[in-house]
């Protein structure tokens, strides 16, 4: 077990695939370490459900390397799923077994399962557990499915699109529930196109578009987060010009108007003091940073597309 | 967990899951019997050919179409339903081998082609005077070149469905037309197109295979009635449909692209 011995689950380099003349994926590289959560976020269609899949075996990548767990997953087989959960997006369990029999028969297959009930209990589905599976609601089933991802005690979990369809309570015990198999040390890659999941959840995230990772860091860093400018907005007060303002800002729609500043302690306490001594109020002040949407926004824009809806705007100024 | 002990755990998931459901329990295992008597019972049909009664051919046929229903039919539908909502690649994740899998699911064939065609016997014993040549090696021949044929068959014909939506007339249509000219229900006259036709498909062996098990021929004893024409062109069949399922095999849905 010697390619184990590193603290990386899952190490790609160079990674691509093609179906014909489609490159979906055109040079992923990706570590992930042992242990944390890890989010992928990406528009539909941006190589994210591919690179995902050739994680789980599913395709083969047409170049570069893939290591899950140290092993090739297009070959390892059995060695590798027994240690790897999937949930996948779409629920898929047979209709006419119980929830405690499809979970038993599943345990089977793993050397150390988790105890069943302890699973049913952990997913919600305890007074569901000796129901039939198609008298379940749609949540349910999906339940059921991340019930069957974790019965084996994965040491890699990967959950696609886990809470999609939740009520705001299921989705909260979704998140307990990825949380307390992070706390037992269990690796955990998501997918989601909820930018809230993933700042409750990740330790670190990457933003995939076009086929490629355009970024990739904590969910306070990624894309510049930390250090992009603060945006400091208010009311402009009747009868006063921007200009004679001590800082630079910008008018906005609705009499508003905006101050980007990488130093906002002193911008603030210059266009503050300048407001208290004209006796003027700042109506509506906010302070803020670029939120993880907008960040991720940014970062999936397509160049050509930016430029082009730039051009747009310039015409019909 | 032994490979063995894996295989009778999947059948076992199999025959609760089978059972349960009311559609299969219906179309596979009750129209057989439900056909025995409707057709057993008519007043107007032939009563005897060659000298020997029409119910000595016509409960073999009935066992025979049982025994399609639970393995052509069954295989053909499951594993379509399965592949389009995701059940067989969900399979893929883990690590239960694909043959403890499929050994499931023939598995659960066998058993319910078993039970339907010991309850069409029973009947035929006890309701139609069916008579027993004792000719039990050719029955039991027979029955298992049908089985693996038509599980084969119904691998293969899966493989041509695009969707679940698809599935009841694919899997049905081109089945009861063979059925209904290969004799099944009645008898097709020899020399007519419908049983050359039919003769190039595996219903029509399987039936006279099944029927000449169950005919007074030669002397009574266990060596005869082997059909072995008819069951060579199974077999043929068999070969052919593995291959066919096999080249054309996907474990993911055919809707995703």
């Amino acid at each position: 077990m010697a390619a184990m011995s590193d603290r990386d689950a899952i190490r790609v380099t160079g990674l691509t695939k093609s179906y014909g003349n489609l490159d979906a994926v055109r040079g992923v590289d990706l570590t992930i370490r042992e242990g944390e959560v890890f989010a992928l976020l990406g528009p539909n269609g941006a190589g994210k459900t591919t690179t995902v899949e050739i994680l789980e075996g599913f395709r083969r990548a047409t170049s570069g390397t893939v290591r899950v767990l140290g092993l090739d997953p297009a070959s390892a087989g059995g060695q590798l799923r027994r240690q790897v959960g999937v949930v996948l997006q779409e629920v898929a369990v047979e209709p006419y077994l119980t929830v405690s029999e499809v979970l038993e028969r599943n345990a089977g297959y793993y050397d150390d399962p988790l105890p069943v009930p302890d699973v049913v209990e952990r997913v919600g589905l305890a007074e569901k557990a000796n129901a039939r599976i198609k008298t379940l609601s749609g949540g349910q089933q999906r339940r059921l499915d991340v019930a069957l991802g974790i019965i084996g005690r994965p040491r890699l979990l990967f959950l696609d699109e886990p809470t999609t369809g939740f009520d705001p309570s299921a989705r909260r015990g979704a998140w307990d529930l990825v949380r307390s198999l992070r706390e037992v040390g269990t690796t955990i890659v998501l997918t989601t196109h909820y930018m809230d999941e993933a700042q409750a959840l990740a330790d670190r995230l990457a933003v995939i578009a076009r086929g490629r990772i355009v970024a990739e860091g904590t969910v306070d860093a990624i894309g510049g987060r930390d250090t992009a400018a603060t945006r400091i907005r208010f009311a402009v007060p009747t009868g006063v010009d921007l200009r004679a303002l001590p800082v630079d800002a910008q008018r906005e729609s609705a009499g508003y108007a905006v101050v980007r500043s990488q130093n906002p302690t002193r911008t603030l306490h210059l266009l503050t003091g300048w407001a208290i001594q004209r006796g003027l109020d700042l109506t509506g002040l906010t302070v803020d940073r670029p939120s993880l949407e907008d960040i991720y926004l940014e970062l999936i824009k397509d160049p050509d597309e930016a430029v082009a809806a730039t051009t747009a705007q310039e015409v019909y100024a | 967990m032994s490979a063995a002990s894996l295989a009778v755990r999947q059948v076992r998931y199999e025959q609760k899951g089978f059972w349960r459901n009311p559609t299969a329990a219906v179309f596979i295992v009750f129209f057989p019997l439900l056909f025995l008597f409707i057709f057993g019972n008519n007043d107007d049909a032939v009563k005897e050919y060659g000298g020997i009664p029409y119910h000595q051919f016509f409960v073999p046929a009935m066992l025979a179409y049982g025994l399609m229903n639970a393995t052509y039919t069954n295989l053909a539908m499951t594993l379509t339903l399965r592949r389009e909502n995701g059940l067989l690649k969900r399979l893929r994740v883990t690590p239960l081998p694909a043959w403890a899998s499929f050994t499931g699911m023939a598995g659960n064939a066998l058993i319910v082609g078993a039970a339907i065609s010991v309850v069409v016997l029973v009947c035929g014993f006890v309701f139609f005077d069916l008579a027993w040549y004792g000719h039990w090696l050719a029955v039991l021949l027979t029955c298992a070149v049908a089985v693996v044929t038509f599980s084969a068959l119904g691998a293969a014909v899966s493989t041509f469905v695009p969707n679940e939506d698809a599935a009841g007339p694919i899997v049905n249509i081109v089945y009861f037309l063979l059925v209904f000219t290969s004799g099944t229900f009645f008898p097709i006259s020899d020399d007519s197109v419908l049983h050359r036709i039919a003769s190039y498909f595996p219903i029509q062996h399987l039936n006279d295979a099944i029927i000449t098990a169950f005919l007074p021929f030669g002397t009574h004893g266990p060596m005869h009635g082997f059909a072995w024409k008819d069951l060579g062109v199974m077999a043929i069949w068999a070969v052919g449909a593995t291959i066919v399922a096999i080249r054309r095999w996907r474990w993911e849905p055919r809707r995703s692209g």
